[in-house]
């Protein structure tokens, strides 16, 4: 697989790491219901067959975290960003 | 001899000698292994897998499912090569495998003795009861009777490298399809890639006596290639295999570069391993001959028609005479024919058609060959083939033959576009499957995608080159296109001959029978999946290439369902085998990784440092000297003289980064359970962090060295992970932090010194104005200055071993005159160089926790560090760690261990256990994580996670360890056997 | 392994010396270099435009936020990431560090790097084919060229790597405890070509 880093460019899938769902968002660590919260943050996953946002890492590369929308069925690439803009 | 006296694509002023079975024989320049044998007369090539059946040649090229033979020998032996596929060079050692005694005389095969017992489905009946026989009878016997050839013994001395390449287009094959795809996409100026596994380019042209444009076809090929090698951007890779599909372009191929030598050229590799990114793909891997299923089908000089044919023509060769066809399309009597002109007696065509094509019957007239129309091959004789027995319009006939060329129709070579999961699709004009859905970016031409007349060939090659450049913003085009004849495909589907005697093989590498597809069919296992499972037809390492489609051809007759509804497997990556070897690449041996040496490596080596890995990282173990009976004496002395005196270690393998901006203490709060943004400018805290599941992820300490600017150092082996848990905090959770990260592990080097005289060393090594006094440099102080005489150095105060202690940072290249001038300043104090052994002593007496405790499933709480979480702020991993059962106190929590009766060894590992408990997992209360000797009390300590163990100080457990059959009494101590207090750090 | 290399030791830097056939024309050569600084510059947050104008004021040189060097005279910016270069100039490490900081303090964070890497240039009529083997990245030249750069890993080995000319040369800044892994998968793969190591004696 390739993948079309911001950055760097076209790379090998080689040179990034995988984190998984770029949805969760860390919750309020203040809020009343935290402790669900991060319970859903940290465990609860879905797991899509089709396009998905995915966080990955160019560890190998420039460093930068992705958010990459890949297609789980095919692997498919369609479109990455990087992460501090793409969930700011 | 069975070599023709002229003709051929071989050269006949380079005679090659090489051996077969120990028997010398002679081949040209320009055989393969296959044909040279071919030549020589040799039709007994191999030994079935299952039932030693002797066998001979099926086919010419890599589809070969029979002649797998051992190659070369020693270190250099390589089993189950395809003798077609292998090209002849000058001593070249091949043997037949699988066979015993001989390859003439095998006993196992002795009356099928094992035939009754491995039929369909064997290993999942008859071996089932009793289980116990299994491991001692069964397993061993199939083992000695079912195999295929032997690895060798000794390493593989030869090289194996892996390679990158990118193109915008890649083609598959070069032949009549491959060649115009590569010549049309060339011409365009794309990049392109030509790769094909034979040595030679031209396909089957080089088989086959056709002509294009009016000339010999050869002199197309001639040109092409001439075109192709002029074309700066054409790259041609022969003796390349392209063996996967993979996402992205991504293709993945073997070349070959010294399989045709006795030895590689120097310093060249064996084999090379291509990861070749392409923009488009067109594949023209051409099709191979199918077999016809009838009794006696896999009788040596039994072969494929086209096999034949490509004897024939290109090596001049036949392994006897004459030579019977059994076919049921026209392509096969093409075939014929060519042989026929190259030198091979042709007795008959037995056609199952009633009535062939007029306008074949008329060519086969006019060359005076027989046909025998409506026929079947009903039955074979001879251990090697002697004669055929034909049944035709209810009359048989025996007819004496040395060759029976066989073709039941083409089967494109299609194994590549279903590594995505496309299903190739039956076409019943054609009686064969075509490729379904493809990988994206390739596209499929020539005779792989059905297209078999040579002009389709050649059209098709050019348009899909054409298209795949087009795509691509080249301009292109598909014309003109060479003329070639364009006979029409004329096959009437023929799978089996129901009524014939004798063994039928589907599946010829795998031993598969007409008689196993009926075992599968009656016994339920229908679909092609599991008929592949349960018969293992497909399932060898040729993928069934030539057993597939009669298999599931047969199934579909059994159950009275059409083929398309039947339908087919897919076939996997690699196309043909790849060796371990060649996927290595350099990554064997020294070189299987990386192997980091730290900057003082050099000089821990001088002084007889015996070293250990971390990770990727090479350090210092111990520093053994002359007259220590083991490591365990080294490690004592250099303990002792460090808590007596003073000691040095190298620590440059902690991960270091490097923090700037006006956020980082803020920064650092969030990622810390403890505070960092009070921390004073010149100061050191050790700081633990969290998971955000609320386990510890790791440790290390941080100091400050302006009021924006902090360095962080963290465990060895967590190095790159922190830094990445910190990118990803700074960029995904937190982007509106002003944090600037970088990693210094490498730009500094980091040496250790410990022990009452650290000081009076460091004193010795530091450049005025630097303040090393217990004032100017406190304990947990960081210092910025320089060392011996104007290096610039970062010099912390902080301690792993409970010793008063200093780290002494210097830029990399200063690392090994570091060590040596703390060596020369030290030697008033006799200090001793020690290394990770000692250092985890030390810090075992201390109660410091490491990497066995930070082992992934240890909270804060467990370590005993609770205390350091400030409640005033939230941090990773705060939230979830405050859960229940994290505060349960029955948690196994950190305390120390020591052997109730002093001479007793403790092992970490160990469990423990109440007295009087039995060894059940209910009673279990924990482990031992770390032990030590310890010098400094003269026994045995470790540290361990116990349940409330803080709780129960004094009390005695069992430490049980069934592993190595220990189970003693130990003691339960607080956690720092040695100065509790710290008084030592602070003096 | 090949034996080429099977006698010296893992951890240290491959000899100096010709590697392969016909050692009066080598296909390329590997030189360690010394005497380059090095450092990291990476922008301040919401700085990236000051930085570039910073950089311009100091240096004359128009700093591209990309994979690209921008350079005048022996000072170079090589991109390694969004708002982050390299940068390397000829003399002592502190002298550089200091010539940044004092013009560019007030955008970026500033690391002295010039004992992290070891500089290596690999360059001859080879050096692209020899590569091949070792970078992942397409070194065609209308694909990369002169001034481009790339963060990436080679034989596993993290490293930066950018074109000096097209004869081709290349520099690659590979971190200094894995340039002898480094050196051993190029020296390997290139001595088909006839490789000569220089530079590595003092390592």
């Amino acid at each position: 697989m390739r993948i079309p880093c911001p950055y760097c460019g076209l790379r090998d899938a080689h040179e990034f790491s995988y984190l998984g769902d770029a949805a969760p968002q860390r919750p309020d660590p203040a809020a009343p219901d935290a402790a669900d919260a991060f319970h859903d943050y940290v465990y609860l996953r879905d797991n899509p067959a089709g396009p998905m946002r995915e966080l990955w890492y160019h560890g190998a590369g420039c460093r930068r975290w992705l958010v990459v929308d890949r297609d789980t069925r095919t692997h498919a690439i369609l479109g990455t960003a990087f992460a501090t803009e793409a969930r700011s | 001899m069975t070599r023709f006296v002229d003709g051929g694509l071989i050269d006949r002023t380079r005679p090659l000698a090489f051996t077969f079975d120990g028997q010398a024989y002679r081949g040209f320049a320009g055989d393969t292994l296959a044909s040279a044998l071919t030549a020589n007369g040799v039709r007994l090539i191999g030994r079935s897998f299952k039932y030693h059946r002797p066998r001979g040649l099926f086919s010419a090229g890599s589809d070969e499912p029979n002649a797998l033979v051992e190659l070369r020998t020693g270190a250099r032996r390589e089993p189950n090569t395809r003798a077609t596929t292998v090209e002849l060079y000058d001593g070249l050692d091949a043997a037949s495998q699988n066979r015993w005694p001989s390859l003439d005389f095998d006993l196992q095969a002795a009356g099928g003795l094992f035939a009754p017992l491995l039929g369909a489905g064997f290993y999942y009946k008859t071996f089932m009861w009793p289980a116990a026989l299994w491991e001692k009878l069964y397993e061993p016997v199939i083992r000695r009777a079912a195999g295929l050839g032997r690895a060798a013994e000794a390493p593989d001395p030869d090289a194996y490298e892996k390679a990158y390449a990118f193109c915008d287009v890649l083609v598959i094959g070069g032949g009549a399809a491959g060649l115009m795809a590569a010549l049309t996409a060339g011409r365009s100026g794309a990049r392109v890639i030509l790769v094909d596994e034979d040595f030679r380019l031209g396909g089957r042209i080089l088989s086959e006596r056709e002509e294009i444009d009016d000339a010999p076809s050869l002199q197309f090929v001639a040109r092409a290639e001439a075109e192709l090698a002029a074309m700066p951007e054409v790259r041609v890779m022969r003796r390349t295999t392209v063996f996967g599909v993979y996402d992205g372009g991504t293709y993945g191929a073997l070349e070959r570069v010294g399989d045709h030598l006795p030895v590689p050229a120097p310093f060249t590799p064996r084999q090379r391993y291509w990861k070749i990114v392409a923009r488009r793909a067109v594949l023209c891997a051409g099709a191979g001959d199918r077999p016809i299923v009838f009794g006696g089908n896999d009788r040596p000089g039994v072969m494929s028609a086209q096999a034949l044919r490509s004897y024939a023509v290109r090596y001049a060769a036949a392994a006897g005479s004459p030579a019977v066809v059994f076919a049921n399309n026209g392509y096969a009597w093409s075939a014929a024919f060519d042989a026929a002109a190259a030198g091979v007696p042709i007795a008959a065509i037995v056609d199952v058609r009633a009535e062939p094509p007029p306008v074949q019957m008329e060519r086969a007239n006019r060359r005076g060959i027989r046909v025998i129309a409506g026929g079947e091959v009903i039955a074979t004789s001879g251990k090697l083939l002697s004669s055929v027995t034909v049944r035709a319009r209810g009359r048989t006939e025996t007819i004496a033959a040395q060759i029976l060329a066989v073709s039941g129709g083409s089967s494109p070579t299609l194994a590549l576009t279903s590594h995505f999961g496309g299903k190739p699709v039956y076409r019943a004009d054609i009686a064969g499957f075509v490729p379904g859905v493809l990988p994206p970016g390739l596209s499929v031409a020539g005779a792989a995608a059905g297209e078999y007349s040579l002009a389709r060939c050649l059209a098709a090659g050019a348009a899909r080159g054409a298209e795949a450049a087009n795509d691509l913003g080249f301009t292109a085009r598909a014309t003109p296109v060479p003329q070639a004849q364009d006979k029409p495909i004329t096959v009437s589907p023929f799978w089996h001959v129901a009524q014939s005697r004798g063994l039928a093989f589907v599946d010829l590498q795998n031993d598969v029978t007409a008689k196993d597809i009926a075992i599968a069919h009656q016994e339920g296992f229908r679909a092609v999946e599991l008929l592949k499972r349960y018969t293992t037809l497909g399932m060898a390492t040729d993928q069934g290439r030539t057993s597939n489609v009669n298999g599931l051809a047969m199934m579909a007759a059994l159950t009275g369902q059409d083929i398309e509804t039947t339908g087919t497997t897919l076939f996997r990556p690699p196309f043909t085998p790849v060796a371990i070897g060649a996927i290595a690449g350099h990554h064997r041996e020294k070189d299987f990784r990386a192997t980091r040496p730290t900057p003082t490596h050099a000089w821990a080596r001088a002084q007889g440092a015996t070293f250990v890995e971390a990770g990727l990282w090479l350090r210092a173990q111990y520093f053994p000297r002359a007259g220590e009976a083991d490591w365990l004496e080294t490690v004592k002395r250099e303990v002792t003289a460090t808590r007596a005196s003073v000691g040095l270690i190298d620590v440059s393998t902690f991960g270091k980064i490097d923090l700037q901006g006006p956020d980082v203490g803020r920064f650092l709060d969030r990622v810390y359970i403890n505070t960092f943004s009070t921390l004073a400018v010149g100061k050191v805290r050790y700081g633990v962090m969290l998971r955000e599941d609320g386990m510890v992820m790791d440790d290390g300490t941080t100091a400050r060295l302006a009021d924006t600017h902090y360095l962080m150092t963290t465990t060895t082996a967590n190095a790159a992970k922190v830094y990445q848990h910190l990118e990803f905090c700074l960029q995904v959770l937190w982007p509106d932090l002003d944090v600037q990260i970088a990693s210094v592990s490498e730009q500094w080097a980091q040496v250790s010194i410990a022990g009452p005289r650290a000081r009076d060393v460091l004193a010795r090594i530091a450049d005025a104005p630097l303040d090393v006094s217990n004032a100017g440099l406190p304990y947990m102080g960081v210092a910025q200055g320089s060392v011996m005489g104007g290096i610039a150095a970062r010099i912390f105060r902080v301690s792993f071993s409970g010793e008063l202690g200093y780290e002494i940072a210097v830029p990399a290249r200063h690392g090994a005159p570091l060590a040596r001038a703390l060596m020369e300043a030290g030697a008033p104090f006799d200090i001793t160089p020690y290394g990770t052994e000692a250092l985890g002593v030390m810090r075992i007496e201390k109660g410091h926790v490491s990497g066995n405790e930070l082992n992934g499933q240890t909270s804060v709480a467990d370590l005993g560090l609770g205390r350091m979480a400030s409640t005033k702020k939230d941090h990773i991993g705060r939230v979830l760690s405050e859960r229940p059962a994290f505060r349960d106190p029955d948690r196994p929590t950190l305390v120390g261990f020591k052997p109730v009766d002093p001479k007793d060894r403790l092992r970490a590992g160990a469990h423990f256990l109440r007295h009087g408990r039995s060894a059940v997992l209910a009673n279990d209360e924990g482990y031992m994580t770390s032990v030590a000797f310890s010098p400094t009390l003269g026994h045995w300590i470790g540290l361990g996670l116990l349940a409330r163990g803080p709780e129960r100080i004094g009390e005695t457990v069992r430490a049980y360890d069934p592993v190595r059959g220990a189970d003693i009494p130990v003691e339960i101590c607080r956690p720092g056997f040695v100065d509790p207090e710290g008084e030592r750090l602070r003096v | 392994m090949s034996d080429l290399l099977s006698h010296h030791p893992v951890t240290d830097l491959v000899p100096e010396g010709h590697y392969g056939p016909d050692a009066a024309q080598p296909g390329l050569t590997a030189q360690v270099v010394d005497g380059l600084a090095l450092a990291t510059v990476a922008a301040r947050k919401g700085a990236s435009g000051a930085l570039a104008q910073a950089v311009l004021d100091a240096f004359g040189i128009a700093l591209v936020d990309a994979p690209k060097v921008s350079f005048l005279g022996d000072l170079s910016f090589i991109g390694t990431a969004p708002g982050r270069w390299l940068a390397t100039a000829g003399g002592a490490p502190a002298a550089h560090v200091a010539r940044l900081q004092g013009a560019l303090a007030d955008a970026a964070a500033l690391t002295d790097q010039s004992d992290g890497s070891l500089i290596i240039d690999v360059y001859g009529p080879k050096a692209r084919m020899a590569l091949a083997k070792l970078v992942p990245l397409d070194l065609h030249p209308a694909v990369f060229a002169p001034g481009d750069a790339a963060a990436t890993a080679a034989a596993l080995i993290p490293l930066v790597v950018w074109q000096l000319n097209d004869m081709p040369a290349y520099r690659f800044a590979v971190p200094r405890s894995f340039a002898p892994a480094f050196l051993r998968a190029l020296v390997s793969g290139a001595a088909e070509f006839g490789v000569t190591v220089s530079g590595t004696a003092r390592g």
